[in-house]
């Protein structure tokens, strides 16, 4: 193995020397690596069933890596969520997004939980849905309701600024 | 008639509706029968419980430290060391190679600059702004950030629980809701 | 939560729950190393997401359920590694001239758990959470995600198993 390296190093380190005028290995790395990173906007709205008026909203933004959980954590009264987003970067910009969801929430004096899993095509840039706890129907309405809305985009790189 | 053992496994858990409770007890006190069943489970219980347990009390003071003891080191951040900063191990063949190879490259380079045949305008290394910038993604503290994004919203006791979690996109979900 | 609420809800998961699973994979596994090794693992994969979990109760059905297939993967891990050993674990032992009575009623508890030992996993993870911990059918049904009917017919059918194999003898009957 040892052996192996010796004669390597002596190969390659001219070679490494004078491929300086090609993409450097750099250059590529820092491109893949902007590629699997994401801007995540969400957006949680509480909305009324009755009014269909939205009476909380909250704002976050967040740093995705391909592959890596987003973890959002919602407290509410009869309702506290953990919601998992997960983005994954396929080709161009083509997208994988998964949801994992465990919700709990009272109903009649009775805890429930629910777990899922969702996943969804999105390209970057589309507007996203996301209901923890189902729709609810034209017959339900005198409840709250909660929605997520998210966007995820190509990452920016914040323009290093020159003094 | 008596009732199935089935029901009397349940009975013996006290799982039994309090209804159906009274009738298989009243039945088990002058059943002989059940009687005998009754006293099967108990027998069940006493010889899998009859064996000899170790001290779990010891064990649950054991298990925390080690615990904890993994728990501190996981919190206990390592500092972000610099690139050029980082200790390299490197083995004897390896260093004399990275040597001698060094050499070589030099004399090369002497050799084809007295040859003037160098024909390469900018020979120094270039500058390299995307390292920079790369620099300033992997120091972005929210990137990495594992912590949950924690949202508290009013304290409504009447959500809805509506359904299946729906997971969609917003043009769909309007032509959906238009129809 | 913060990370000192965190904490603190940590260990008060751990003071309640520990007891039970500790139980509950020493039954499984046989081995109180491989139980305390299970058990660490699972907390250790509970504190990383406590403040997923609103009340001790949900933590304790999440533990309970990791602490069971965990315990099962160290058997199914044990049983690959003692093949081998197999042939001389059954060689005919030389035991001690013990008093008959006595060799009799250690026959019968270590038939009945070698019985036990036996029962294949679905039967056995709901009996084992009933008599070593504690846990009324419900309960059972909410940690193994399986419907109180079920674990219903599922710890009796254990029970039929391992009853054929006490001695009738030794059935007191009033």
């Amino acid at each position: 193995m040892r052996k192996l390296f010796f004669v390597f190093c002596f190969i390659a380190s001219p070679l490494l020397i004078f491929a300086q005028e090609g993409p450097s290995a750099e250059t590529i790395n820092v491109e893949s690596t902007d590629s699997q990173v994401f801007n995540m906007a969400i957006d949680l709205k509480i909305q009324d069933g009755t009014t269909a008026q939205v009476v909380s909203d909250h704002k976050a933004q967040h740093k995705a890596v391909s592959g890596r959980p987003v973890v959002l954590n919602i407290n509410g009264g009869n309702f506290k969520a953990a919601v998992r987003f997960t983005v994954y970067n396929m080709n161009g910009d083509n997208l994988m997004l998964l949801t994992q969801s465990t919700i709990y929430f009272m109903n009649e004096g009775r805890r429930q939980m629910i777990s899922t899993a969702k996943s969804i095509p999105i390209k970057a840039g589309e507007k996203i849905l996301f209901f923890p706890m189902g729709v609810l129907n034209d017959g339900e309405k005198s409840g709250y309701n909660c929605m997520l809305e998210m966007v995820v985009s190509k990452y920016q790189q914040q323009p290093v600024s020159q003094e | 008639m008596c009732p199935d053992v089935e029901i009397l496994s349940s009975f013996y858990d006290d799982e039994l509706e309090d209804s159906q409770k009274q009738v298989v007890k009243t039945h088990v006190d002058s059943c002989p029968h059940c009687q005998k069943k009754m006293a099967e489970l108990g027998l069940i219980s006493a010889t899998i419980n009859a064996e000899e347990e170790p001290d779990f009390q010891m064990a649950q003071v054991n298990t925390w430290n080690k615990i904890m003891d993994i728990i501190d080191r996981e919190e206990q951040k390592v500092p972000r060391v610099n690139f050029w900063q980082r200790r390299f191990q490197i083995s004897f063949p390896a260093a004399a190679a990275l040597v001698a190879a060094f050499i070589v490259v030099l004399s090369l380079s002497v050799v084809s600059f007295y040859m003037g045949k160098h024909t390469t305008s900018n020979p120094a290394t270039p500058e390299m702004s995307i390292t920079d910038a790369s620099d300033t993604l992997f120091n972005d503290e929210n990137l990495f950030d594992s912590k949950a994004i924690e949202f508290d919203i009013p304290a409504i006791n009447t959500f809805i629980h509506a359904g299946e979690p729906l997971l969609i996109k917003e043009v769909d979900f309007r032509s959906r809701n238009g129809k | 939560m913060d990370d000192k609420a965190k904490k603190d809800f940590f260990e008060k998961i751990y003071k309640e729950i520990f007891p039970i699973v500790i139980k509950v994979s020493y039954r499984i596994t046989k081995n109180l190393d491989a139980a305390q090794d299970v058990c660490q693992e699972a907390f250790i994969k509970l504190y990383h997401r406590v403040d997923t979990f609103p009340e001790v109760e949900d933590a304790k059905f999440w533990l309970i359920r990791v602490v069971k297939n965990l315990s099962f993967n160290y058997l199914e891990h044990e049983k690959v590694k003692n093949r081998a050993f197999d042939k001389i674990k059954h060689m005919p032992s030389f035991s001690d001239d013990t008093g008959e009575k006595q060799l009799l009623k250690k026959d019968a508890v270590e038939k009945v758990n070698q019985a036990l030992e036996q029962l294949p996993e679905n039967l056995k993870a709901p009996l084992i959470l009933r008599e070593f911990g504690g846990m009324n059918y419900k309960e059972i049904g909410t940690a193994l995600g399986i419907s109180e009917s079920n674990v219903k017919i599922r710890i009796f059918r254990a029970r039929e198993a391992l009853g054929k194999l006490l001695p009738v003898g030794e059935v007191y009957v009033p």
